[in-house]
């Protein structure tokens, strides 16, 4: 294999496909990036078996051929060279790289890749198309509410379901829960699916903030995002996801509608009084404001204001300020409504059109 | 300036809790130590110590030296709970108690509106009727100066150090006497001349610093009877820890995973009776070449049970490549917060399927 490659082009399609490529394997190839010349292309590979990723970056090709290189290795290299026309060369019999570009030269001792795992083949699937932007707010403002806890794998992902020309996210930690959803025209998706918190973690980074379109398809235990030339593929996790529609409370006692900012940043500065306490901060509402406080023995007190309007009775109640950050910063409308049921009932937080929910419960101080 | 510290003083508190369960054992000579051929002594009566027999001695010598005497093996549980009965009194004047060990804390009165002097009489008293141990009591402006005043004249003893005491009495004294001079530190004073507490007053400041950096000029200052160390109660434990050192270097995971197991039972029972729950477990190895790893993961939740402990400590080890014997093992409990606090969960009913 020979090919010449834009050193920035190149990059771009490593760091790509590298979030597929695993950190910690007991199969080495994993740790390695598939490169193969396709047509005028490199078409490049990464996958740690869960997850794959694949990319291609445009090349003179001009000798075919395909190889597996180290991800670490290789990725540092072709990042730290200059932008400039990057030459590869693979040696067809010890599957060495040699790298070329202005007067620097590296080999480095590759694979072959008939040991690389294909990426499953995606078998016929239900599919739909989104906007890439719309797509990338919706994993983003659920994805921090999935949990880490591994004794709990159906929780280690989102589950993602299609009703009625809707698309729905739901992620909980069971301290928390986040629900988005999204209509669709002509969604022919019925059905639901555990995504991998990683997955949707990476695709969000990967999406652009654009009006492209992502095609999404979907089979019995994959779930395959088509977008810019990259394909991602990811196993889906099995099991019963809990029913989240019995925890989002139906009424409340108290309503407030606050600044989301305003509240963002005071939330944040109170919580820096708040860490030695397990990062819990005290929310007091009165008729016209809101009151964060936060109290850190030996170190001092923080005291926050935001005014509001509340509907309903005055109350008070603590939260771990992590949570409510991660929802209020993930959010994009101006203002959003608290809405509370005394203190040791879930507070929910959300936007006007009711199409983005999240829960959280309050932590009790005996 | 308020003569409000007091310090309290144990009198041979260990060889005292044993004489008071046992009372054949009053007038005898009692030593708790260590019983194994390495032992050394952890408190000698005072009937013990009339032959010289001393703290931190080595049992063996101890023998020698009082071949009568009645030797124990300490029973710290015993021990531990004499002293959290001594700090039941103590609380009742006052939130500002900080222990320094089992027999010893410091105390600041200062916001109880009784005079000080009359609340130390009356905690030695309590002491003595209802727990039937003597303890010394000094009392002063300052820490420094009232453990200097409890030690004044051991056991069962009781002084006051004022500031017009301190003239007479402080400073005719050692350079030995003032805290945090060791000897070593002693060596080092004496070298330049400085013999005795008032020879530290009256010297220069910069000549101190000089010579002993930041402790030359803690030193000087309390040397001029100045002491600003508050009296804190002890705060949450940043961590709990524990390791074991094997007696022979170990290879085998299987084996380790035993001593895994035991530590977590200790850190989580030590977690336990404070109160307190952490996010986060390290695990540290030494290998037999002194090499450490230590590898640490967090959880989301605040956890303190012995099986979750165990759980966590126990993924990290697995993941761990033995390339060598292992000459010590320890885990820790991090990320600490106290227990009165509780993160309520969102109620999902067990669906059945």
């Amino acid at each position: 294999m020979k090919v010449e490659v834009n050193q920035k082009d190149f990059y771009q399609a490593i760091n790509i496909v590298r979030k597929a490529v695993s950190t910690k394997t007991t199969l080495p190839i994993l740790s390695g990036i598939l490169l193969k010349t396709e047509g005028q292309r490199l078409r490049l590979v990464g996958t740690d078996l869960e997850m794959g990723i694949e990319a291609f970056v445009e090349a003179e090709i001009i000798e075919e051929g395909e190889v597996v290189l180290p991800a670490i290795y290789f990725a540092n290299i072709i990042k730290e060279l200059p932008n400039e026309k990057v030459d590869l060369e693979i040696s067809k019999d010890n599957n060495t790289a040699f790298i070329k570009c202005g007067y620097s030269k590296f080999n480095i001792n590759g694979s072959p890749a008939d040991e690389f795992p294909s990426l499953p083949k995606v078998k016929s699937g239900k599919s739909f198309k989104i906007k890439e932007g719309r797509l990338k707010e919706i994993f983003g403002q659920v994805e921090f509410a999935i949990s880490k806890d591994e004794s709990k794998p159906f929780l280690n992902g989102g589950l993602l379901l299609f009703e009625e020309d809707k698309i729905k996210l739901v992620a909980t930690d069971t301290y928390r829960l986040a629900y988005r959803e999204d209509s669709i025209e002509e969604l022919d998706i019925e059905g639901d699916a555990i995504v991998p918190s990683n997955t949707i973690s990476e695709i969000a980074k990967l999406l652009n903030d654009s009006e492209d379109l992502v095609e999404v398809v979907l089979t019995e235990n994959q779930i395959l995002f088509n977008f810019a030339g990259i394909t991602m593929v990811s196993r889906l996790i099995e099991g019963q996801f809990p029913n989240y529609k019995q925890v989002i409370p139906k009424n409340s006692k108290t309503k407030v509608e606050v600044d989301r900012m305003e509240l963002l940043r005071a939330t944040k500065r109170a919580a820096l009084l708040a860490r030695q306490d397990a990062d819990i901060i005290k929310i007091n509402l009165k008729e016209d404001r809101l009151v964060i406080t936060a109290n850190a023995p030996e170190v001092g007190q923080a005291y926050e204001e935001v005014s509001i309007s509340l509907l309903g009775q005055e109350t008070e109640i603590a939260f771990n300020a992590n949570y409510l950050v991660d929802c209020l910063k993930a959010m994009k409308d101006e203002t959003v409504n608290v809405e509370l049921s005394g203190s040791l009932a879930p507070g929910v937080i959300k936007r006007d059109s009711d199409d983005y929910v999240y829960v959280i419960m309050p932590v009790r101080s005996a | 300036m308020e003569l409000s510290i007091i310090h309290i003083d144990m009198d041979a508190f260990y060889a005292s809790v044993e004489v008071r369960e046992n009372p054949a054992l009053r007038g005898k000579p009692v030593i708790i130590g260590g019983k194994s051929r390495r032992g050394v002594v952890s408190t000698a009566s005072y009937e013990a110590r009339c032959y010289g027999v001393g703290s931190a001695m080595p049992i063996a010598k101890a023998r020698k030296l009082c071949p009568n005497g009645v030797y124990l093996k300490p029973r710290h549980s015993l021990y531990k709970e004499v002293s959290n009965n001594i700090r039941e009194i103590f609380y009742r004047y006052t939130d500002l108690v900080e222990p320094l060990s089992l027999d010893e804390a410091y105390l600041d009165v200062k916001q109880n509106p009784k005079n000080s002097i009359r609340i130390a009489k009356e905690i030695k008293r309590e002491i003595e009727n209802n727990l039937g141990l003597t303890a010394s009591v000094g009392i002063s402006y300052n820490k420094f100066l009232a453990k200097l005043a409890s030690d004044f004249n051991k056991p069962n003893g009781f002084k006051i150090i004022s500031p017009y005491d301190f003239e007479e009495l402080i400073l005719p004294l050692d350079v030995k006497f003032l805290w945090g001079v060791g000897p070593k530190t002693e060596g080092k004073l004496k070298e330049i001349g400085l013999y005795k507490i008032k020879d530290i007053a009256q010297a220069d400041r910069i000549v101190l610093i000089d010579k002993l950096g930041k402790k030359g000029y803690q030193i000087w200052k309390l040397a001029q009877g100045e002491d600003n160390r508050e009296v804190t109660p002890p705060s949450r434990p940043k961590s709990i820890g524990k390791e074991t050192t094997f007696k022979k270097d170990i290879g085998d995971k299987v084996l380790l995973i035993d001593y895994l197991k035991e530590l977590c039972s200790e850190v989580s029972q030590r977690a336990v009776s404070n109160n307190i729950k952490g996010r986060s477990i390290s695990l540290k190895l030494k290998y037999s070449d002194f090499e450490e790893f230590s590898k640490s993961q967090s959880c989301e939740y605040y956890f303190n049970k012995e099986e979750k402990i165990y759980k966590l400590a126990l993924s990290i080890l697995k993941e761990i490549n033995l390339r060598k014997k292992v000459r010590l093992i320890g885990i820790t409990l991090f990320n600490m917060r106290d227990n009165s606090i509780k993160q309520l969960c969102l109620s999902f009913k067990k669906t059945k399927k």
